[in-house]
């Protein structure tokens, strides 16, 4: 059992991407879930408070210790087993193999049956620990579904030391509360993850906008399309949004990132993008894409306004696009946080349910302009699911960005929403949305800790 | 206007194949293929030169059927015309080769004013193709250019890059050019256009419509080298530091100079 104090070299464990800073006395890094039960135990008889580690790609805190132990999960890195499905194939692997390392595993082990797990972020260093933990949704949920749908069990170290696999056939309900139960009561130390066929032909294409009006009429008329081909054979698995802010700050970017690099300068000053992903066969993605060269046509889209990739490695240099939105925000908080060290990444992760594009654009942007302060807002355009980051830079600032935000998760609530979704809860919302936090979400973190973590050290 | 030809090669999205130690070929079954990117830069700078001086682009691969997609995505970005050599007796060729048979296939569809090949494939990576074209059409060539400065009917500047830095010269048409990738990043097509051109076909030029139709000239048989083996290079052991100075250090590099070196290199 290897325990390490905490010193300056560890410092990197302090925080995760939502830029909140921690700390803790110790760290452990084990290896199996022996070790990790070893030092659990351990951390128990002391009452000691754990915090769980996976990537550190998190942005609601979630891994930002208060002191404590911090378990950090990136190494348990095993392939535990593969086997083939009728529709696929069962990859079971533990918390800490990360994205990148998946892809790597996925395409070793399905070799000639090309195989994909559809619920990837575009973070490729997410462990998928984490991903499980948050629930989180790949930019390909749209169709496939968020991580619980593409999870077939999880095996728990439970706080008191009990150990279990929990499948989401036989036990739903107690799979649902801990996929997405950001480690409440227990650790993910393995999961079996459902893997698909790639499709047989996958298209990415990238519109650019002229105006927000514009933007937003091909966002609707997008999803319309995407919903009358949902049940056939080549479908929308894509829709994401990301607006003029986000598109000006990766063109002044651009030439210092490295995955966007090999990205041909933006068109002059979109309004905004949308970034769909097709597939299927062949002649029913080449229809559907015809469909949506109309809509963008009648949006006002010329066709060097455009961007059409296909086949997994161009599609790959198109996603770094929609990835690259996320990393420079982030980056931007950094600048942000060297003259006013109290910024945290402030951003929406609500779902408004059965609200037009236009609505919840229109809501976001509106408050923003309200307070002054700048906002950057892209995500996914199909489900509403839109994240706007508020950019204050002082104290002042910040506290009216913490009422908009709040004022949002009101009316998110009033309309039936959820007011946290695939970021989490973590500290940070925690924090932020005391009070109008969703209520199922509390209810599952409740039972689960009541269940398994009496002491509360997890 | 110019008119210039582009080499293309459709080459494995990974580098993790494996090889048919037999045949002394990739096994390219079930890895996705690519445009080598090199080449995708290639074709850019020759449609930016078509778009500045007018004229035509014409993508040439040698490769199976499966290579049209190549030459489909050669056209949505906007190349005129597209020609593949294939059949089995171009199959297992070395980089010289291949080298000949798109040289044919370049007199058969010919006179251009500019060739343009990119600087090597990610899968041979032997960067000998662009250099022998040019050999057996007998034009001057030059290799990693990084930048194309004016072009002219008769000639263009180039900056090449050497072994010591850059160099700049002038070279008359018809030449051929290898390209870096610092040259250009390649455009993304546009959705009208990838539509469009999934319904263009490219020419198909066999052997018997080459100017030279013997057999061992081309494929495996018309190769002199053949590749014996693909490994990764073994990593490092790892390897403690030493702090030493002057004397003890040129003593200590001295004795590890002497040492017997594996196969010979040092």
């Amino acid at each position: 059992m290897k325990i390490y104090q905490m010193e300056e070299k560890y410092r990197q464990f302090a925080g995760d991407e939502s830029r909140l800073t921690g700390r803790c006395d110790s760290l452990s890094f084990p290896e199996t879930e022996d070790e990790a039960a070893e030092i659990l135990a351990h951390m128990a008889a002391s009452k000691t408070p754990v915090t769980i580690q996976g990537g550190l790609t998190g942005v609601a805190g979630g891994a930002v210790p208060q002191g404590g132990h911090v378990m950090n999960l990136s190494h348990m890195l095993k392939i535990l087993d593969y086997r083939k499905t009728e529709k696929g194939a069962l990859l079971a692997a533990e918390a800490g193999v990360t994205v990148l390392d998946l892809k790597k595993e996925i395409r070793r082990l399905a070799g000639k049956d090309r195989l994909f797990w559809p619920a990837w972020p575009t973070a490729e260093t997410a462990s998928i620990g984490g991903i499980a933990a948050n629930n989180s949704q790949g930019i390909c949920s749209y169709h496939y579904g968020d991580a619980r749908a593409n999870i077939a069990s999880v095996r728990i170290l439970a706080a008191d030391g009990s150990r279990k696999t929990v499948t989401a056939r036989e036990d739903p309900g107690l799979f649902g509360q801990i996929v997405g139960g950001e480690g409440a009561g227990g650790i993910i130390t393995a999961l079996e993850l459902t893997l698909v066929p790639r499709p047989e032909s996958l298209w990415a294409i990238c519109f650019f906008l002229k105006t927000e009006d514009a933007a937003v009429r091909f966002v609707e008329g997008a999803r319309h399309i995407a919903h009358a081909h949902r049940e056939d054979a080549a479908f929308a698995a894509a829709l994401e949004y990301l607006d003029g802010p986000v598109l000006a700050l990766i063109r002044e970017n651009k030439a210092s990132v490295a995955k966007l690099k090999d990205l041909p300068e933006l068109p002059p000053n979109p309004a905004g993008a949308v970034y769909m992903e097709l597939h299927g066969p062949e002649d029913g993605v080449e229809e559907l894409a015809g469909e949506l060269l109309e809509l963008s046509a009648d949006c006002g889209c010329m066709d060097e306004d455009t961007w059409a990739v296909s086949g997994e490695a161009e599609t790959e240099r198109l996603q770094h696009l929609r990835g690259a939105a996320s990393e420079l925000v982030n980056t931007r908080i950094d600048e942000i946080k060297r003259a006013f060290p109290a910024m945290t990444k402030l951003a929406t992760d609500m779902d408004f349910p059965d609200e037009p594009f236009a609505d919840t654009l229109a809501r976001y942007q509106k408050g923003a302009e309200s307070i002054d302060v700048p906002c950057y807002i892209y995500g996914h355009a199909g489900t509403g699911g839109l994240y706007a980051n508020l950019m204050p830079d002082n104290a002042e600032t910040y506290g009216a960005c913490t009422k908009l935000l709040r004022g949002w998760a009101r009316e998110c609530q009033a309309l039936g929403g959820t007011t946290t979704g695939e970021y989490g809860v973590g500290k940070l919302a925690g924090r932020l949305l005391e009070g109008l936090l969703p209520e199922k979400k509390l209810e599952a973190f409740h039972a689960l800790r009541a269940k398994w973590d009496p002491v509360g050290i997890l | 206007m110019l008119q210039i030809a582009v080499c293309m090669k459709q080459v494995p999205a990974l580098n993790e194949g494996k090889m048919d130690e037999g045949m002394g070929t990739l096994i390219r079954k079930d890895i996705p293929p690519v445009v080598n990117v090199y080449d995708l830069t290639s074709l850019e700078a020759a449609l930016r030169l078509k778009e500045e001086h007018g004229g035509t682009v014409t993508v040439f691969s040698m490769g199976p059927e499966s290579a049209e997609s190549l030459l489909r995505e050669a056209f949505a970005m906007g190349a005129d015309r597209s020609v593949l050599v294939t059949g089995p007796e171009f199959a297992g060729a070395d980089a010289v080769a291949t080298a000949y048979a798109l040289a044919q296939a370049i007199k058969v569809k010919g006179p251009f004013d500019l060739i343009l090949c990119g600087r090597q494939t990610t899968d041979g990576d032997t960067a000998q193709v662009g250099g022998a074209i040019a050999q057996f059409l007998d034009i001057p060539s030059v290799y990693w250019v990084s930048r194309i400065h004016a072009a002219t009917p008769e000639g263009c500047t180039v900056t090449a890059l050497t072994a010591k830095g850059q160099a700049s010269c002038r070279v008359d048409f018809p030449c051929l050019l290898t390209v870096e990738r610092e040259l250009a990043v390649p455009r993304i097509p546009g959705l009208r256009a990838k539509i469009a051109a999934k319904k263009r076909q490219p020419e198909c030029l066999t052997l018997r419509e080459l100017p030279d139709r013997d057999p061992a000239h081309y494929g495996r048989q018309g190769s002199g080298t053949r590749v014996i083996k693909i490994f990764s290079p073994r990593e490092p052991e790892p390897a403690a530091a030493v702090s030493m100075g002057g004397k003890e250090a040129a003593a200590c590099i001295l004795g590890w100079l002497d040492e017997p070196a594996e196969g010979g290199i040092r």
